[in-house]
């Protein structure tokens, strides 16, 4: 049987939803309960089983996966086998938010983190909740007018940081160093796959996720369109708690909660491309390693 | 804002925290980090992951940032207020490597943590350093049962192997004061790279900092996957080695113990981290057995050498002074190396034992004593001490063994040279003359005691290095004073002055012999002619005016043969005095018939050949013997009336006279001369000699 193997890589700033993606996917694609999946589960070649049922536990119960700890670098490799029955071997490394975050703030890259990062396809997590908007200095100009404030009163200038700056910004930095030579040496063309976690949470506004990217994170959009780093792209909803979740130590369990326990784990995923809903988390990562 | 004032007894500590703001940061901090230790710090602040902390405590994170040249002490608490679970604080305090010797008690340090009390703590909450009072005794601490067996086990894991990474399960007790104490425990140098956890469920090592101790929960089972290449503590067996009582010990009664000042005096000077800690004991607990044992000593050096490489300046010097308190009682080894060491005593301990340490280096090596003065000051003090109060008799026989060291000895203890027992080796010969040629004072104490000594080598080379005059002025007094049954003892002396028979003649002209036992000597080893009379009077002639007291007899008569021989040969210019002071007691031996061959072997042949038939009468020929040499040498008449108190004789005298050629005027002169002196005892002379001529 011929075997393929495939290297993508979870790229998001913190509670951009990585986790909490690899914990789903991995109920899914043990359970395999949800009808013409993209890929089907082989087997796991490579990773701590007992970490990936702990998320995987945590996920079925309700429940808020603990934050990806700094050094708490974990790689997954999973074998799954495509509809033509070849096996894909598909690379997953769960690396912590603050990694993307340093490489924004401090232009540094740990070299075992950059390994990992090296070459393959992105699966991009960004959480609507912890989205920094742009602010503009209009914007400022009228809310100080507003609050009575005026124009060059300030006593004590703040100088900037980098963690100030809005998140397409840090974003499309990130994306920009993924095609760095350090980070990229055949500079082939790559895929991205942008992830809006939560989905769930704005899927009211009736929006496309890509329409949701143009909207909240212009920046970013634009970068993608003009192919300016050669991404093929596409954009991903991906609710894949189906709702607010508890707290891991959480004595007593919230309604929503108590509501999504009722479902059918794998049900409680949704993920939306266009305007096509299905529960096949799998689906991105075909695209990627197509 | 104005730097704050630091007393002198004050600390100041660095500090800072890390927490979760739209991700784990660094949230305030009193000093700006490098960026390489602010990444390692920003790491290491982040949770250790899961389970198995206090809630309230937390746990500790210790590590060194080299490039800030500070060891970060940290305590992370869990954050259960923040929305993310896996949230969590930690508070690091900076502590300068220079300030770790200084830390004291680690009480006053531990309370300067601080959880942050709001979620959303302000980045100026530990924008100051802090200030901690400097020192302060440990906290004494009682061990429970169970906590002493895995102190011993960890103890036994983290020095015994000091290249893994130990991993132990957190026991059923806090281990955070045990853990701390095992850091306090340990000297700077290797404090300050210890790098300890005590609650993690992965591998917190990188590539720049091995963690030497984490404590896992409990109930991870899957602890060895996630921790490769270290030791579990459950694989160890507790040593049995002595250091590890000493360690505990000091570890829970550091009040008591000397150990840790040790430690923190020595251990500065190691570069070899845990692996040296057992060693290093052991070497504490073989300094202290020193006081009483000198094996000891021994023993620590062997422990010096191999598991240290001889790199302890501190931790040798202290054994040398303990080595010099059993100086006499140490092993060869044992004592060279206190001898390598001797620069290192302190002044109390050498003035105290340097004779003790200069004795037994004599006792061991007398070469090796005399290099003591080729060293620095210590060796010079040691040796001069020494040299001082050992006996001749030790400082004689090691010269006998090694000549080499002669000179040495003799330049602080010249003295030697004047005990006879010195003289008794011939090795020393060589450098004991040389040293007497710069030295003139020691050469007639020196000369004396070779007389005394009996060595019949050193007349000749006394006589030609030292000079004739210096020795004839100890062996002159020295003859005169001598006893009979040692006349064979000056016969070398004797011999040897003969090379030079001018100085001899000097001596006996100048009347330096009181008795005549020398003569008497001088007479049996020497040919009558042979001491020159180029000018003056006779040398044996004034030497005979001045020696007095009685010879034995055989003695009396060979001199007197001796002299009378002189007195017919041809060196003297004062044959007739010779001839007066010899001929009577020489004739009445031989009317006896009782002078000894000798004796007369030397005058026979000087005496006029008889007829065959007239050989037989000696006093014969020495009667004409007589008669031809005051009639040849035309001697004076007086003297020759005078040539013997007998009577008889002198009537003999005068007949052989009258028939030798020129004898009938020569007699008439005697007559003469007799007649002018008018004594009333010439008449029976004068009466004699007319009968003659008649």
């Amino acid at each position: 049987m011929a075997e393929r193997q495939h290297h993508i890589v979870t790229v998001g700033l913190p509670a951009s939803g990585k986790t909490t993606f690899l914990a789903a996917l991995w109920h899914l694609v043990c359970k395999s309960d949800v009808q013409n999946m993209r890929l089907k589960f082989a087997g796991l070649r490579k990773g701590n089983k007992a970490y990936l049922t702990e998320i995987a536990d945590l996920w079925r119960d309700g429940r808020i996966q603990e934050r990806t700890v700094l050094r708490g670098d974990r790689v997954v490799t999973i074998d799954l086998m495509d509809h033509s029955g070849t096996e894909v071997q598909l690379e997953f490394p769960d690396i912590a938010g603050e990694t993307f975050r340093q490489m924004w703030e401090k232009r540094d890259c740990d070299p075992t983190v950059a390994e990992m990062l090296r070459d393959g396809n992105v699966l991009l997590f960004i959480h609507p909740d912890t989205i920094k908007p742009i602010i503009r200095v209009v914007s400022v100009a009228a809310m100080a007018t507003d609050c009575g404030i005026q124009d060059g009163n300030d006593k004590v200038a703040v100088p900037w940081n980098p963690e100030f700056a809005p998140t397409q910004v840090q974003i499309v930095s990130l994306l920009s160093m993924l095609r760095e030579p350090a980070l990229d040496k055949s500079h082939a063309s790559r895929r991205l796959a942008v992830m809006l976690s939560a989905w769930d949470t704005v899927q009211a506004q009736g929006l496309t996720p890509a329409q949701y990217l143009e909207r909240e994170l212009p920046l970013l959009h634009q970068y993608l369109r003009q192919a300016a780093d050669g991404w093929k792209w596409r954009v991903y909803g991906v609710s894949a708690q189906g709702g607010p979740y508890d707290k891991a130590d959480a004595k007593t369990r919230s309604e929503a909660t108590i509501a999504i326990l009722d479902q059918e784990p794998s049900h409680r995923i949704q993920l939306v491309h266009n305007d096509r809903t299905s529960h096949d988390l799998t689906e991105p990562l075909e695209w990627l390693i197509d | 804002m104005a730097d704050r004032l630091i007393v002198g007894n004050q600390l100041l500590i660095q500090q800072s925290l890390h927490g979760y703001t739209d991700g784990h940061r660094l949230i305030s901090a009193s000093m700006q980090l490098p960026a390489g230790d602010a990444k390692t710090v920003l790491v290491l602040s982040d949770s250790s992951g899961g389970f198995g902390w206090s809630e309230d405590s937390g746990y500790l994170t210790g590590y060194p940032l080299r490039e800030f040249g500070c060891f970060a002490l940290a305590r992370t608490w869990q954050a259960p207020e923040m929305s993310r679970p896996g949230c969590v604080w930690t508070h690091t305090l900076f502590i300068d490597f220079s300030d770790l010797a200084n830390l004291g008690s680690l009480d006053a340090l531990l309370a300067l943590f601080r959880r942050p009390t709001s979620s959303k703590p302000s980045s100026t909450d530990y924008a100051e350093p802090l200030v901690m009072e400097r020192g302060g005794e440990p906290k004494l601490s009682i061990i429970e049962p169970d906590e002493s067996t895995w102190c011993r086990q960890l103890l036994s894991a983290i020095y015994e192997y000091p290249k893994d990474k130990i991993i132990a399960v957190i026991p059923p007790f806090d281990p955070e004061p045990l853990v701390l104490a095992l850091w306090s425990q340990q000297w700077p140098r290797l404090r300050r790279s210890f790098c300890f956890c005590t609650s993690t469920t992965m591998d917190r090592s990188n590539s720049q900092l091995q963690f030497d101790l984490q404590l896992v929960p409990a109930r991870d089972r899957g602890v060895a996957l996630r921790f490769p290449q270290s030791r579990n503590l459950t694989e160890i067996v507790p040593t049995i080695a002595p250091w590890i009582d000493d360690a505990i010990a000091d570890l829970f009664k550091p009040r008591d113990s000397l150990l840790r000042s040790f430690l923190f005096r020595v251990g500065s000077e190691i570069p070899i981290g845990r692996a040296a800690f057992p060693a290093l004991v052991s070497f504490h607990r073989l300094l202290t057995d020193a006081d009483s044992q000198p094996e000891a000593v021994d023993a620590a050096i062997m422990l010096s050498s191999t598991s240290f490489l001889n790199a302890l300046t501190i931790g040798l010097s202290m054994l040398a002074g303990k080595a010099a308190k059993h100086a006499g009682h140490l092993s060869k080894d044992a004592h060279n190396f206190l001898l390598r060491h001797l620069s290192q005593l302190d002044e109390k301990t050498l003035k105290t034992e340097a004779e003790k340490i200069g004795k037994a280096t004599w006792e061991l090596s007398p070469l090796r004593f005399c290099e003591l003065f080729d060293e620095k000051d210590n060796g010079v003090f040691v040796g001069k001490q020494t040299l001082d109060t050992l006996s001749s008799e030790q400082l004689i026989e090691g010269c006998h063994k090694y000549s080499s060291v002669v000179p040495q000895i003799l330049r602080h203890r010249p003295e030697l040279t004047a005990e006879p027992l010195f003289w008794n080796a011939e090795s020393i010969d060589e450098p004991a003359f040389t040293f007497m040629g710069n030295n003139w004072e020691q050469r007639s104490p020196a000369i004396a005691a070779m007389l005394k000594s009996g060595e019949r080598r050193l007349a000749q080379k006394a006589f030609a290095r030292l000079g004739s005059q210096e020795v004839w002025r100890v062996l002159a007094p020295a003859m005169d004073h001598a006893k009979e049954k040692e006349q064979y003892d000056w016969q070398p002396w004797i011999v040897a002055s003969l090379a030079e028979p001018g100085e001899i003649a000097k001596v006996l002209a100048e009347g330096r012999f009181h008795t005549k036992r020398p003569l008497a000597m001088i007479a049996r080893m020497s040919h009558p002619d042979q001491i020159p009379n180029d000018y003056g009077d006779d040398a044996w002639a004034l030497a005979m005016r001045q020696a007095k007291g009685p010879l034995p007899h055989l003695d009396d008569v060979y001199l007197m043969c001796y002299l009378l021989t002189r007195a017919l040969g041809s060196r003297t210019r004062n044959c007739a005095d010779l001839a007066v002071l010899a001929f009577d007691c020489v004739y009445q031996e031989m009317a006896r018939d009782s002078i000894q061959s000798d004796a007369w072997r030397m005058l026979d042949d000087l005496l006029p050949e008889q007829r065959f038939w007239d050989s037989w009468d000696r006093c014969d020929r020495l009667r004409n013997a007589m008669s031809k040499l005051f009639i040849e040498k035309d001697l004076a008449p007086l003297m020759f009336a005078n040539l013997t108190t007998d009577d008889n004789v002198f009537t003999e005298l005068t007949r052989n006279t009258r028939f030798c050629k020129g004898g009938r005027s020569y007699l008439k002169r005697v007559r003469k001369a007799l007649q002018e002196e008018s004594y009333s005892q010439n008449a029976t002379r004068i009466n004699s000699i007319d009968l003659t001529l008649d």
